[in-house]
């Protein structure tokens, strides 16, 4: 899944990418980089990246409104 | 404040200066004291004095017939702004705004009075030479970086633009894939094979495309992105 596709499924999710503080959200490129992808290109920590955004999903209840 | 030849002596221009020049000079020149916000002179007012800031701070901008603002510097303390005067003999006028960013004072010295003192004393003109290249290196410098960014921009953006309507994701190749030669890239930005060759080169030694026969491999988007937004990498 693309980070465009994170972003147009669930808009939501603009939020926790500016507050990771990367660049994706409006980012023309949006549509070739993988959640990997932004791991790897920010240097976070691939556990603890998962953890904030499972955290921001269940605070957001995006996962109950894709039912 | 009462100035004296050796607060004067820490301006470049006068560094060579003797006493006895530093009085005349003192003697010929006025206090000026600009509120915070206020202006010193404005650009193309009569260049009748040449100025030593000894208080506060001033920038100098200039603007175009649309009203746009450039900031060309800020003056600190004990630094001489406004010397066009000095070196043209009449009619000169002042290319640029000077405006103060803080409650400042400045000596104002009569242009044509600095003419003549210069006429016969060469090491006040060479001292002012000396100033006048240091200024005329940064702005060379500051040309450079103007031109040369505006071109990284323009094929960094037509790279995404490609890549956003033609791009094809690569796992062979871990990158976005273009098939567009170094050629296709020159004529999209209006610019010279040369040139998309020398900053394609650059990119690719820098590890954030690969080029190819009539093929150019993105492989660093990110890195892509920020050179097009013009924004540090």
């Amino acid at each position: 899944m693309s980070v465009a596709d994170v972003l147009k499924s669930k808009p939501a999710t603009a939020k926790f990418f500016i507050s990771q503080r990367t660049d994706c959200v409006g980012c023309r490129l949006a549509r070739f980089c993988t959640m990997e992808d932004v791991i790897k290109t920010y240097e976070f920590d691939e556990e603890k990246y998962l953890q904030e955004l499972s955290k921001y999903i269940l605070s957001q209840n995006l996962i109950r409104s894709t039912e | 404040m009462e100035i004296s030849p050796k607060d004067l002596k820490q301006v470049v221009v006068f560094q060579h200066a003797t006493d006895e020049d530093l009085n005349l000079i003192l003697q010929n020149s006025i206090t000026r004291s600009i509120e915070e916000g206020g202006f010193f002179f404005h650009q193309g007012d009569d260049a009748k004095y040449m100025y030593v800031l000894t208080s506060g701070q001033v920038k100098l901008m200039q603007s175009n017939p649309n009203g746009q603002q450039v900031n060309l510097r800020t003056i600190a303390a004990w630094q001489m702004f406004g010397a066009l005067g000095v070196t043209h003999s009449n009619g000169a006028t002042y290319p640029a705004t000077a405006q103060t960013l803080e409650d400042s004072t400045a000596l104002a010295i009569q242009s044509s009075f600095m003419r003549s003192m210069m006429e016969t004393r060469p090491y006040l003109a060479f001292d002012l030479m000396n100033l006048m290249t240091a200024y005329i290196q940064e702005m060379q410098a500051r040309y450079r970086e103007l031109a040369t960014e505006k071109v990284e921009q323009k094929v960094a953006n037509a790279l995404i633009r490609l890549a956003g309507q033609t791009g094809i994701k690569s796992d062979k190749e871990a990158g976005i894939l273009l098939s567009f030669s170094r050629q296709d890239v020159a004529e999209m930005t209006g610019s010279t094979l040369y040139t998309v060759s020398r900053l394609l080169s650059e990119w690719e030694r820098q590890g954030f495309i690969k080029t190819g026969r009539e093929k150019i491999t993105i492989l660093k988007p990110h890195d892509l992105v920020r050179i097009a937004d013009g924004l540090e990498k």
